[in-house]
C-alpha cells in the first residue's frame, strides 16, 4: 500500500471505525486505539481486496475483534468507569444527545448489532456476519434493544410530560 | 426506532485529526523499519555481538575492523535502527537484531529485526517458536518456549564463527535484559521529523 493510498484509507474508513469501536467502547480514546491499530493491520495487510465493499467489511471485522479483544483485557475493565464519564460526545440539540444515551445505555452487542444494522446499513444476516455471531441472535438483539429504546422514550416522554 | 434520526446523532462521532495523523506516522515508522531490514539483508554488512548496554563505540569498532572512535554519539533511534555519529562525522546504522519479547493486551510478541510477531497461539498450540536468520557471516536464532503466561526467550548468534547465547524468562526478573545482538552498516540518515533522543556513549583512547 503506497502512502497516497494509506492517507485515502484513513480518510475513508477512519470515522466508520472509530464508530464501530465506539459502540463497543464508549469511550474516544480506546476507540482511537481500535481505530489505529486496525489501520494500522490494513497498512501491513499484503492480500488484495475483491472491492471497496470487501476492504470495508473486513476492517469493520477486524474493529470488531479488536474492540472485544480490549473488553476482555484486564486493564480496560480496571478504567472503564471513569473513561464511560469523561468520553461523551457534545451534540447540538437534546434529541440527538437523549438518543445517543439511551443507545449507549444498551447492552455491547445491541449497540453493535444497532450501528451496523441502522447507520451502516447492513442486512441481519451481513450484522451476524460481521460480529460473527447467530442470524438468530442478532435478530433477537436488535429486537430487545428496539424494546428497550422505545421504553426508554416513553419514560423520557412521560418525565418531560410530568 | 426513527433510522433519520439514529443516522443524524452517529453522524456526530468523529475520530480526533490528531489520532489520524498519528496514525499515518505509525504507519511510515513501521515502513521505515521494514526498509531498515531490507538494508540488512541486501547489504554487505558488518556484524557485531556484544552482551551489554545498548551498541556502544566497542560493537561498532568491533564490527568495522578496529577503528577507533573516542566518541559515539546516538543521534536517532526508533528502537529497532539506530544511527551513530563518530566524532569524526561519520554516520553508521545499527540494527537491532535480537529478539525481545513482549506481553501487550494478553498477547505474547516476538518483536525482531523491526518486525513483530505474534506468538501467542503458535506457542499455545506447538509449545514452542523458532525464528531463523542467516546472513553473510552472521546468523540468528530466537527460540521461545513456554506460553503467554510463563516464557523463555533464548537468543544464540553467531557472527563469523563466534557463537553467543542469552536467555530470559518471564519468572524470575531476568526480562529486562540489557544484552544485545546489533548489525552494523556504514553510512544512514536520520529521517527528516528531526532527533528524536541523543545519548553519548565514549571509549578509552588506546
Amino acid at each position: 500500500m503506497t502512502e497516497e493510498e494509506f492517507v485515502q484509507a484513513v480518510e475513508r474508513y477512519g470515522d466508520t471505525i472509530y464508530r464501530v469501536a465506539y459502540s463497543c467502547l464508549k469511550n474516544r480514546a480506546d476507540a482511537e486505539d481500535v481505530m489505529q491499530d486496525t489501520l494500522l493491520k490494513l497498512y501491513r495487510e499484503r492480500r488484495s481486496f475483491e472491492s471497496e465493499e470487501h476492504r470495508r467489511r473486513w476492517l469493520i471485522r477486524v474493529a470488531v475483534n479488536q474492540a472485544k479483544s480490549l473488553l476482555r483485557s484486564s486493564w480496560f475493565r480496571r478504567t472503564i468507569p471513569l473513561d464511560e464519564q469523561l468520553d461523551q460526545p457534545v451534540f447540538d440539540r437534546p434529541e440527538e444527545s437523549e438518543l445517543f444515551e439511551q443507545v449507549m445505555a444498551l447492552p455491547k452487542n445491541y449497540r453493535l448489532a444497532l450501528y451496523l444494522y441502522y447507520y451502516e446499513g447492513y442486512q441481519v444476516r451481513e450484522v451476524a456476519e460481521l460480529m460473527r455471531a447467530n442470524l438468530s441472535t442478532v435478530q433477537t438483539w436488535l429486537m430487545r434493544a428496539r424494546g428497550l429504546l422505545q421504553q426508554s422514550y416513553k419514560e423520557a416522554w412521560s418525565r418531560d410530560e410530568s | 426506532m426513527n433510522h433519520d434520526a439514529f443516522q443524524e446523532t452517529f453522524s456526530r462521532l468523529h475520530a480526533s485529526e490528531e489520532a489520524k495523523r498519528e496514525v499515518f506516522f505509525m504507519a511510515m515508522q513501521q515502513k521505515t523499519k521494514r526498509r531498515g531490514r531490507l538494508a540488512v539483508k541486501t547489504a554487505g554488512v558488518a556484524a557485531a555481538v556484544m552482551m551489554g548496554l545498548a551498541a556502544t563505540a566497542g560493537a561498532i569498532n568491533a564490527a568495522t575492523g578496529g577503528r577507533l572512535f573516542t566518541t559515539l554519539t546516538a543521534v536517532w533511534s526508533d528502537g529497532f535502527k539506530t544511527i551513530y555519529e563518530t566524532e569524526t562525522g561519520e554516520t553508521y546504522t545499527g540494527y537491532q537484531m535480537q529478539g525481545v519479547v513482549e506481553e501487550r493486551e494478553g498477547r505474547l510478541l516476538l518483536l525482531v529485526g523491526g518486525e513483530e510477531i505474534d506468538i501467542t497461539d503458535t506457542l499455545a498450540e506447538e509449545g514452542s517458536y523458532t525464528y531463523v536468520l542467516e546472513e553473510e557471516g552472521f546468523s540468528l536464532t530466537v527460540k521461545v518456549t513456554g506460553d503467554a503466561e510463563r516464557w523463555s526467550c533464548t537468543n544464540t548468534a553467531s557472527v563469523e564463527g563466534v557463537t553467543y547465547s542469552d536467555t530470559v524468562n518471564s519468572w524470575d526478573g531476568s526480562s529486562e535484559s540489557d544484552s544485545g545482538v546489533y548489525v552494523f552498516e556504514q553510512g544512514g540518515e536520520e529521517p527528516a521529523r528531526g532527533v528524536t533522543g541523543t545519548t553519548t556513549t565514549e571509549t578509552p583512547e588506546q
